[in-house]
């Protein structure tokens, strides 16, 4: 039933963005992002799609899977989409009483749509790439400067991890409460806004309790182990950079100057 | 009458495997008052079965008859069907959510239509029927004990009538005292009531003592369906599909094998209470013999 969220899951692979580094795969999604939203040119908009489409090309992930961790923020985009729509100030193109559509505003809805899903899928392709416990390795490695000012990054890492490693059972649980409420008769298909909300108590109760109980488990399980955060602790696969790695990080430069480049020249 | 699947097959949709199915044209009828077990290896589809009994699950295809009434038809109502052919899922006690046991209880005949007032009076005779006391109407379900909310989350399910009974390893978790106490109140259900029931279960003991039809599922399929006796004479085909047989039946054909019988006994002894019968009469029998020869 819920099995349509793929944001946050991984995909199985042998491809060569697998392969990089977990940081250089941060840091490249951090910088995609980043320039995505620099000012915007038709240029760095085809520059971007065509960065995405390479690196998706290169991941070997299908393109399905792609559009289907689109899908949930579909509302949200549309939303955003047509807000922008209506209510830019500008040259009017066509108009019904109060509303009406510009010029402008038809460009930055286009504009924020397609940065949107391009946002979407460029971060799902890491996290499709990568493996939980590999992401919050590079986070912890990327900002361990941080520890210096006091903030505990092992912890959030650790935090960051263990919240990605219970999404599938979270999820799986999910779909049996919901079932098991089906069958004492419970209807999460039908009413108004304000009964489906409350349709939802039956559901959200059960999971909440047994997400606190998975929890309090697994502190004792970490306890038992001897677990005392990340002091002195060893990783049984360190991150190490390879020749890949540093061409990633070539590749990435280039692409980011063009970017800058394309954002202060050409504006639109 | 009853209920009755045919050649239902039931395909996982988009996992990458096209021909991957969960159940295999599994056909089967079962009647009130019955007790039948299924019982098969983890991953042989059990579980998706009793989701079809239950219409949580639409098979790929077949066809599925409660009381003559095809059930995929238009004007077929799920809500009665889930209320006649009750589901209790393994660990039942995670989906309680209410403040109040009674509340909790009193959620299945809500959602079937009754009003306050009579749900909570079906919501009362469950409680009676699962032996919780009255005192507990008001407690929080989440302050009982793990037994206590095991009878709570039944009587929730007994709560909207049923006439047949799912129930996927009922016993789990449960000690020895809770487990008995289960299995009487079954009995006492499908005795006064006419309950039909279908237990889900791995433990071969309870299934032999308990039910008297038994269903074997392997790999999707339904590869046998007859008495207990039949079913666990077959021990070999039930080795090979990782199948037991009960302690009483493993224990009969160890003394066979060395001879402590001297004749077949008629039927394989599913207790060990038979089976300790079974060893009392022979040698009765045979110190009367030897007592005739002297």
């Amino acid at each position: 039933m819920i099995r349509d969220m793929t944001l946050g899951q991984y995909y199985k692979g042998d491809s060569v963005i697998h392969r990089l580094d977990a940081r250089v795969k941060l840091m490249g999604t951090l910088l995609f992002v980043v320039t995505l939203f620099l000012p915007k040119s038709p240029a760095a908009l085809l520059s971007a799609t065509l960065f995405l489409a390479g690196v998706t090309a290169l991941s070997k992930v299908p393109l399905s899977m792609l559009i289907r961790g689109v899908k949930p923020l579909l509302f949200l985009i549309i939303f955003s989409a047509g807000v922008n729509l209506l209510f830019t100030p500008g040259e009017t193109i066509v108009q019904w009483g109060f509303l009406r559509i510009t010029k402008e505003g038809l460009r930055l809805s286009i504009y924020l749509v397609i940065r949107l899903v391009y946002l979407v899928v460029g971060s799902s392709i890491m996290t499709f790439t990568t493996t939980p416990g590999r992401l919050a390795d590079g986070l912890e490695k990327s900002l361990g400067f941080l520890t210096k000012v006091r903030i505990p990054v092992h912890e959030l890492a650790m935090m960051i991890s263990i919240a990605l490693r219970f999404i599938p059972v979270l999820t799986e649980e999910l779909d049996k409460i919901m079932k098991a409420q089906m069958s004492r008769g419970a209807d999460f298909e039908s009413g108004s806004l304000m009964q489906r909300a409350r349709q939802m108590i039956p559901i959200l109760v059960p999971l909440f309790v047994s997400s606190i109980r998975r929890a309090s488990d697994l502190a004792l399980a970490m306890d038992a182990r001897c677990y005392n955060g990340g002091i002195g602790r060893t990783k049984l696969k360190p991150l190490r950079y390879e020749k890949r790695d540093y061409a990633a990080y070539g590749v990435l430069g280039v692409y980011t100057v063009w970017m800058a480049g394309c954002a202060f020249f050409l504006r639109a | 009458m009853g209920l009755a699947l045919k050649n239902i097959s039931y395909q996982y949709k988009d996992q990458g495997n096209e021909n991957k199915y969960a159940l295999q044209k599994v056909s089967f009828s079962m009647e009130k008052g019955e007790y039948v077990a299924l019982i098969g290896h983890t991953g042989s589809g059990k579980s998706t079965l009793t989701q079809h009994l239950n219409g949580l699950l639409r098979p790929t295809s077949g066809q599925y008859f409660f009381d003559g009434e095809d059930v995929y038809g238009e004007h077929f109502s799920m809500k009665m069907l889930r209320q006649k052919v009750a589901l209790c899922f393994q660990y039942p006690e995670y989906q309680l959510f209410e403040e109040t046991v009674l509340r909790d209880i009193a959620f299945g005949p809500a959602n079937m239509g009754y009003g306050k007032e009579e749900s909570e009076k079906k919501a009362r005779d469950a409680m009676k029927l699962v032996g919780l006391s009255p005192e507990l109407e008001r407690a929080a379900p989440f302050a009982l004990s793990g037994g206590q909310k095991r009878r709570v989350a039944l009587a929730g399910i007994l709560s909207m009538e049923p006439d047949y009974l799912i129930l996927d390893e009922p016993v789990a978790g449960l000690d020895g005292a809770g487990k008995e106490q289960l299995f009487g109140l079954l009995e006492h259900l499908r005795r006064e009531n006419n309950l039909g029931i279908l237990l889900v279960s791995h433990d071969m003991d309870d299934v032999a003592s308990y039910a008297d039809r038994v269903l074997v599922m392997s790999e999707g399929r339904l590869v046998m369906d007859g008495k207990k006796e039949e079913v666990f004479s077959r021990e070999e085909m039930l080795r090979e599909m990782g199948l037991d047989v009960p302690h009483s039946v493993h224990f009969y054909h160890k003394l066979r094998e060395r001879e402590y019988f001297r004749e077949n006994k008629d039927g394989l002894p599913m207790t060990a209470e038979a089976l300790a019968q079974d060893i009392a009469e022979e040698w009765h029998d045979s110190r009367h013999d030897v007592g005739t020869i002297l």
